[in-house]
């Protein structure tokens, strides 16, 4: 049963996490750049 | 290692597979052109990539992208350019216009690394262009103007980019409650699955769990609903947001109630966290509609160009007696030229570059404004540029005479030869390479073109539908839940608030919160996608009432240019008769030059700066170079037939036919509309047999067609029945401002444009059905939705008010019901 409730956090820490990188993307405007940042990978090797 | 894509277009130029396709937009080539072109404009970008060695470009394009019809009509001044304080210290905001996917993003991207920019961001959702670089080092002017080479048309942003993006915070929220509503979920799952109420710790974590989870969901995405709800009723406003807020509330007071009690049965935590979950994702998508239709109505007013440049001494008044603001600068962005080839951008600049000549930087001396036309006074000195329309009636002043076509006003290519101290009416267009001198002998409100001007519309409401299911819907839920409460309340207190929850909870119009803005995202897309842009709130519920369609001829359902009947007639040109040509059809702009122009200039061929061009109006052009004495002459007949000649020496060296091109898909289009049950008919200003001619090949009858149509003829046709008006000229302004919806090309860079209902991409006509197609599928979507969510609001609330309601049927039903309307509406309206 401990197990389970330790399972619980590490979502609710999974979760957490994956709202704090959202909220970081959003405040980049990176949905506005969203066709800018696709071409990324295709940019010269300096 | 830098990544090159192939270049599929150029290589497989010669499979049969793709032979009728453009080699730059993908779309097919009208079988009247003898290159692998749908347009020259398409030729010329074509050529332009390759030279820069960005085939890469067509590695990154979808399919297929929109042609270039109107490219050589698209160049914006660079005038702003000079004292904007942005461009001196290295911080310029540009809304820019005709980017279309990746592939735009990495040519400008690419044009702008080659010329050491240090930060170039490309909002492609917004249309908007932000460059940081070091002004010592990186040249702006360059760099625009090569974005004009491609196609691209961009002005400075006013008060700097668009930032005010209401959708930002609702995405942060729906982001936020999206990710506690999974966790509550699955919190709630277990439950549902048999795990026992009564205790253990795993109950107690997973029910605080989710209370301190809903808790926060409520505080941070309820308070959108909150707010907006509370506004609502202290204006006394029926808004969709009271029932919304009050499901919420309901809903959450009441499981913290039945948390503190212990009653599962009145628990819906996860049933709060869907609810908000989807309210906010439709009301996202709604504010994500309207700031698209805000951006496409901002890019339209940067690029209008209803102005003329009036002349007067330094310190002077304009004609309303408002103090002269400071001169701007014009037509300097024709100096800078790309450092891969400067050949090429004078190649297609060549009739512009005209226009800056010596007579006119005597003119820019005396300090030239450039002044709306509503401020144009009786007596005001104009300077009117090539291609530009005169704004009132005027006097040419000088000796020269000069060319004028009427077409905005009479729908017909109809160049006159104008002598120096002849009257210029409004509405007329100087098609000479020269700048005029005119003396304007009315004010513009005492102008003729004053009077054709449409009014502009006011704003309308939502939809009459929305707003009756809104106001119903709010009585509806609040007398089902107090009738609720008032029943039980005698017989158990308890179950009266269980009731009263239930209800409020069941009630909740999820399916109406997502199904209508996703239905009119749908609907806008689809518009999107097929070159419509609607300029006006309310048009595709007027649409459906549209009983008569009504077309005008000329720049409707023909293409801007006139089109060559051989093109490979300018190919057999041996190459100094091919200058000559360059050099005599680049000082003019009667159509006939200009189609001959723009075909050289797409072919690459480099305009001649030794020869020197002389016009003689209503005859042809003169060329001088090194070879001799070259002549085009050029006509017009009646029956829309046009033709050049180009002689040297006297001698005849070829001829040329032109034509007007109809819309390749324009009779398909027309056939459909006819098979949607709508009245076709043609308005033309122009000659009977051309317009006879016309609706011949469009497949509508001779009743059907109207020739030598007045602007009050027009407008009197539209009248008698609700009527959708397409026109592009200002002879089509009062028909337009009088039909129940309105359309002009995108291109049309006027008062006129501004004020349509809707503008739409030039080349075809398949968006007209489409737009009644979208119309038709939007009005069933919503009365779809409509009856569905009535219907399960009504079966559920009886059980509901029964006492048979519980969270797990709840936690079913709600997604479930979301998740239908979602699939039915987007069914209906996606193709």
């Amino acid at each position: 049963m401990n197990v389970l409730i330790l399972l619980i956090f590490i979502s609710v820490f999974l979760a957490a996490l994956a709202v704090t990188l959202f909220v970081y993307s959003v405040r980049n405007e990176d949905l506005d750049h969203a066709l800018q940042l696709s071409l990324k990978p295709l940019e010269d090797e300096q | 290692m830098e990544w090159t894509p192939a270049l599929p277009a150029l290589a497989s130029k010669g499979g049969a597979s793709c032979a009728a396709l453009c080699l730059h937009c993908g779309n097919p080539v009208p079988g009247s052109r003898s290159d692998s072109y749908c347009c020259a404009g398409c030729m010329a970008v074509h050529r332009l990539l390759s030279e820069a060695g960005l085939e890469g470009y067509y590695g990154l394009r979808p399919t297929r992208i929109s042609p270039l019809l109107d490219y050589f009509e698209r160049r914006a001044s660079l005038a702003w350019l000079e004292g904007h304080s942005g461009a001196a210290a290295g911080s310029v905001d540009l809304a820019v216009e005709g980017i279309q996917c990746a592939a735009c993003v990495w040519a400008i991207e690419k044009l702008a690394r080659r010329d050491g920019l240090v930060r170039l961001g490309v909002n492609s959702a917004l249309g908007q262009l932000s460059l940081r670089f070091d002004p010592e080092r990186f040249d702006l002017r360059r760099y625009l103007a090569l974005l004009a080479d491609f196609g691209y048309r961009v002005r400075p942003l006013d008060g700097g980019p668009l930032r005010s993006d209401p959708s930002r915070g609702l995405m942060l929220r729906l982001g936020v409650c999206t990710a506690i509503t999974l966790n509550t979920m699955s919190f709630s799952l277990p439950f549902y699955l048999g795990l026992s109420e009564q205790g253990g710790d795993l109950q107690r974590w997973l029910r605080g769990l989710s209370l301190v989870l809903t808790t926060g969901a409520v505080i941070y995405g309820g308070s959108y609903f909150f707010g907006r709800a509370w506004r609502s009723l202290r204006h006394g406003i029926a808004h969709f947001d009271i029932p919304v807020a009050l499901g919420l509330l309901a809903a959450y007071s009441g499981s913290l109630w039945a948390f503190a009690q212990g009653r599962a049965d009145a628990l819906y935590l996860d049933s709060v966290n869907v609810f908000l979950t989807f309210m906010l994702l439709g009301r996202f998508l709604q504010e994500r509609t309207l700031l698209s239709n805000r951006r496409r109505l901002l890019s339209a007013e940067a690029f209008s160009h209803a102005t003329v440049t009036v002349l007067g001494p330094r310190g002077g008044r304009t004609g309303d007696g408002a103090p002269l603001p400071a001169s701007p600068r014009w037509g300097e962005e024709q100096a800078a030229s790309p450092r891969w080839g400067e050949e090429q951008a004078a190649g297609l600049r060549g009739a512009e570059a005209l226009a800056i000549g010596p007579q006119q930087a005597e003119e820019l001396d005396s300090s030239p404004l450039e002044l709306p036309w509503t401020r144009v006074d009786t007596g005001a000195r104009m300077l009117l540029q090539p291609g530009s329309l005169c704004p009132v009636e005027a006097r040419l002043d000088g000796g020269d005479a000069l060319e004028f076509d009427l077409a905005s006003l009479t729908g017909e290519r109809q160049p006159v030869a104008i002598a120096g101290g002849g009257t210029v009416r409004a509405g007329a267009r100087l098609i000479s390479s020269r700048p005029a001198r005119l003396t304007a002998l009315a004010g513009f409100n005492a102008s003729s073109l004053a009077a054709l001007l449409p009014q502009e519309r006011g704003q309308e409401d939502l939809p009459v539908l929305w707003r009756w299911s809104v106001k119903v819907y709010v009585f509806f839920v609040l007398i089902a839940a107090f009738a609720g409460l008032v029943w039980w309340w005698p017989q158990d207190s308890g179950r009266a608030v269980q009731v009263f929850i239930s209800v409020l909870v069941v009630t909740c119009p999820c399916g109406l919160g997502i199904a209508v803005p996703l239905a009119r995202t749908l609907a806008d897309q689809r518009l999107a996608r097929s070159g419509v842009s609607l300029r006006q709130p309310g048009v595709l519920d007027r649409a459906l009432t549209v009983r008569q369609v009504w077309l005008d001829k000329t720049g409707t359902l023909t293409l801007a240019d006139l089109e060559l009947t051989d093109g490979g007639a300018l190919d057999r040109l041996d190459e100094a008769a091919r200058r000559a040509l360059m050099g005599a059809a680049g000082a003019s702009r009667h159509p006939v030059s200009r189609a001959l122009y723009h075909e050289l200039a797409a072919r690459g061929t480099p305009y001649p700066e030794e020869g020197i061009a002389q016009e003689l109006p209503g005859e042809g052009v003169r060329y001088q170079d090194r070879s001799g004495d070259w002549f085009l002459g050029r006509s017009m007949d009646p029956s829309g037939d046009a033709w050049a000649e180009l002689r040297h020496e006297g001698r005849p060296v070829a001829s040329f036919g032109l034509q007007e091109r109809l819309l390749m898909d324009a009779p398909a289009s027309v056939a459909r509309l006819r098979a949607m049950g709508l009245g076709l008919g043609l308005l033309s200003g122009d000659q009977p047999a051309r317009v006879a001619d016309m609706a011949r090949r469009l497949g509508l009858i001779s009743a059907e067609a109207h020739a030598s149509c007045t602007p009050q003829d027009k407008a009197e046709a539209v009248a008698r029945q609700p009527s959708l008006m397409l026109g592009d000229g200002l002879n089509d302004s009062l028909a337009l401002s009088g039909a129940t919806v309105s359309g002009s090309p995108a291109w049309e860079i006027s008062a006129l444009a501004d004020q349509s209902d809707l503008s739409f991409a030039s080349g075809s006509l398949t968006w007209l059905p489409e737009l009644f197609a979208t119309a038709r599928g939007l009005h069933r979507a919503l009365w779809g939705n409509l009856i569905f969510a009535w219907s399960y609001n009504l079966l559920l609330v009886a059980l509901a008010l029964r006492g048979s309601f519980s969270p797990l049927l709840c936690a079913v039903t709600m997604p479930t019901s979301s998740l239908i309307v979602s699939a039915a509406t987007s069914r209906l309206l996606k193709r």
